[in-house]
C-alpha cells in the first residue's frame, strides 16, 4: 500500500497563532478521516475570519489539544526555528516472524504542516528626525494588520491544499473497520536531542567526566 | 438460499434510497451555512442520540444521518424535490442569491442572480458518499459568500440584506461579464453502476460589493474607518457639519466594502447533475 503525503504550504506565525491555527489544520484533516457517524461542529477561529468544522469526537480533540500544547513547549525553548509536525494514519498489521509475531504500524497517510514561528519585531520608538511623522506604535499596528491578513490568507490556501488532497487522492485509503471512530492516527512534534557532558578544564584541556 | 436476482433487486433498491436521500441531504448542507436562521451551528444532536435506532440498516436509518453525517433536521430540504425523487437523472442546480431585504411574500426570480451554484455526485457506498458531504460542508465554509452568512445569523442588527436560495432543474447560463467573476471548484466525480454523479460549484471569488455594515452607518459623523484621513485623529474635533461633509464629498464614494445594488447578487450557484456514462 502506498503512502501518500501531503507537504502543506509553510506558514509564518507568531506565538500567540500557533494554537488557533493548529487547531484549524489539524481537525480539518481530521474531519475528512472520521468514521462512523460524525455530528459535526462549527468552529469560528477568533484570530481570523475563518470556520473550520470538527468532528464531534471528545477524546480526539484532547489529543490534538495534549499535542498543540507539547508542540507550544518546544516552540518556546527553540523560538525563531521552523518547525514540522507530522499528523500520519496507519493500519496495525500483525507480522509474523520466524519465532514471533510483531503488531506493527504501516502508514497510508501522511500530513505534514510546516510552520516558522516568528517573534514581532520590537519597535524601538527611536527616529532620526526630532519630529516623527508617523506614530511607530501605528505604523507596528498596520503592519501586524497586513501580516494577520496575509496570513489568513494563506490558512485559507492550506485548508483548500487539504480539501483538494482529499478530494482527488482516494485510492490510498483502506478498508473501513465498522467499529472504529476514526482511523489511528498519531501527531509528531518536533524533537530535539539536547546532550549534556559533564566536563571540567584542568590546565586548558578539557576532560569528560565518566 | 438468496438468488441472483433477488440480490440484484436488493442492490438496485438499496442504490436508489441512497441516490434518493443524497440530493436533499446536499441541500441540507447548503442549507444549513447559507439559509439564515435554518443553521444547524452547533447543533450536537443530542435529541437524536436517544431516538437513534440500534440497528444501522438502511430501512430505519434516520434522515439526519444519512451518510454518516448527522444535521439538524431540516424539512425545507425536503421539499418541492418530488421531481428527483420521480426522476434522480434530472440535474439539480442550486442558486445562493444576495437580495435586498425582501417584503413579506416575495418569491426569489432568476433576475437576483446567483453567486453559487452546486452540481452533485453519488455512490453506492454511504461511507463515499459521506466523504463528499464531508467536503462540501468544509468547502461552503471557505466560499465568500459564507462570511454574509456567519453576519446575519451572529449579529442581531437589521440588515438590508440576506440570503435566500432557488433549486431547479435548469441552469440559466451567467453572461460573460458575471461568469468571468466566478470560479469553480469541482468535487471528484463518484462512480456507480447507475451512473456517474457529478458535483460543483460555481462562486463569486469576491464580495467587494457587500457592505458589512447596516445602511444606517452611511451617515457621515459614523463614518470612522477612514485610513489616511485627517479626520479620523480622534483629538480632532469638527468645526461645523458642512467641514465634514464637505470633505467627504470631495472625495470619491469608493469604500472598499460599500455596495449599492438595485438588485440581487448571485454569490454561489451549486450544479448537481447525475450523468449515465
Amino acid at each position: 500500500m502506498n503512502c501518500e503525503v501531503c507537504q502543506l504550504k509553510e506558514l509564518e506565525v507568531e506565538h500567540f497563532e500557533i494554537r488557533e491555527v493548529l487547531r484549524c489544520i489539524l481537525h480539518t484533516i481530521v474531519f475528512h478521516r472520521a468514521l462512523g457517524l460524525v455530528r459535526p461542529k462549527d468552529i469560528d477561529l477568533e484570530l481570523f475570519n475563518i470556520t473550520y468544522v470538527q468532528c464531534g469526537d471528545v477524546e480526539l480533540e484532547k489529543k490534538i489539544e495534549e499535542k498543540i500544547d507539547e508542540f507550544i513547549s518546544w516552540v518556546e525553548k527553540h523560538p525563531n526555528k521552523k518547525s514540522q509536525i507530522c499528523l500520519s494514519f496507519y493500519e496495525m498489521k500483525n507480522k509474523h516472524y520466524s519465532w514471533f509475531n510483531k503488531n506493527e504500524r504501516l502508514y497510508w497517510e501522511q500530513w505534514f504542516v510546516n510552520l516558522h514561528v516568528t517573534h514581532p519585531k520590537a519597535h524601538s520608538g527611536k527616529s532620526h528626525n526630532s519630529k516623527p511623522m508617523v506614530d511607530p506604535e501605528e505604523t507596528g499596528y498596520e503592519d501586524r494588520g497586513v501580516r494577520r491578513e496575509a496570513l489568513e490568507v494563506s490558512l485559507r490556501d492550506v485548508l483548500f491544499q487539504i480539501i483538494k488532497f482529499v478530494n482527488e487522492k482516494k485510492d490510498h485509503v483502506p478498508p473501513i473497520n465498522e467499529k472504529a471512530l476514526c482511523f489511528p492516527c498519531e501527531i509528531t512534534i518536533p524533537r530535539s536531542v539536547l546532550l549534556i557532558l559533564p566536563i571540567h578544564v584542568i590546565q586548558n584541556k578539557i576532560f569528560i567526566k565518566k | 438460499m438468496a438468488s441472483p436476482h433477488n440480490n440484484t433487486n436488493t442492490e438496485s433498491a438499496e442504490m436508489e434510497q441512497i441516490i434518493t436521500e443524497f440530493f436533499p441531504k446536499s441541500l441540507q448542507i447548503i442549507h444549513e451555512s447559507r439559509s439564515p436562521f435554518m443553521s444547524s451551528r452547533d447543533y450536537s444532536g443530542e435529541q437524536m442520540v436517544s431516538s437513534s435506532p440500534s440497528s444501522s440498516s438502511s430501512s430505519v436509518w434516520p434522515r439526519d444521518e444519512w451518510f454518516n453525517l448527522a444535521l439538524r433536521e431540516c424539512p425545507a430540504a425536503h421539499e418541492n424535490l418530488d421531481l428527483w425523487h420521480q426522476s434522480y437523472f434530472e440535474p439539480m442546480i442550486v442558486d445562493v442569491i444576495l437580495v435586498a431585504a425582501p417584503p413579506v411574500g416575495w418569491e426569489p426570480e432568476r433576475d437576483f442572480s446567483t453567486t453559487e451554484q452546486y452540481p452533485f455526485h453519488w455512490n453506492s457506498d454511504q461511507e463515499e458518499s459521506g466523504s463528499e458531504g464531508k467536503i462540501e460542508k468544509i468547502v461552503e465554509r471557505l466560499l465568500p459568500a459564507y462570511k454574509i452568512f456567519r453576519d446575519l445569523n451572529s449579529s442581531g442588527r437589521i440588515r438590508s440584506y440576506t440570503l435566500t436560495h432557488k433549486v431547479s432543474s435548469f441552469l440559466e447560463p451567467f453572461t460573460c461579464k458575471e461568469e468571468a467573476e466566478m470560479q469553480r471548484f469541482e468535487f471528484t466525480p463518484v462512480d456507480s453502476s447507475c451512473g456517474r454523479l457529478c458535483l460543483s460549484v460555481l462562486y463569486c471569488s469576491s464580495l467587494l460589493f457587500v457592505s458589512p455594515e447596516s445602511s444606517t452607518r452611511m451617515f457621515p459623523q459614523y463614518i470612522d474607518d477612514y485610513v489616511g484621513s485627517p479626520l479620523a485623529e480622534p483629538l480632532k474635533r469638527f468645526s461645523s457639519p458642512t467641514v465634514v461633509q464637505g470633505s467627504l464629498l470631495s472625495s470619491p464614494f469608493s469604500r472598499r466594502h460599500s455596495w449599492v445594488y438595485d438588485h440581487g447578487k448571485s454569490l454561489t450557484t451549486f450544479i448537481f447533475f447525475l450523468t449515465i456514462t
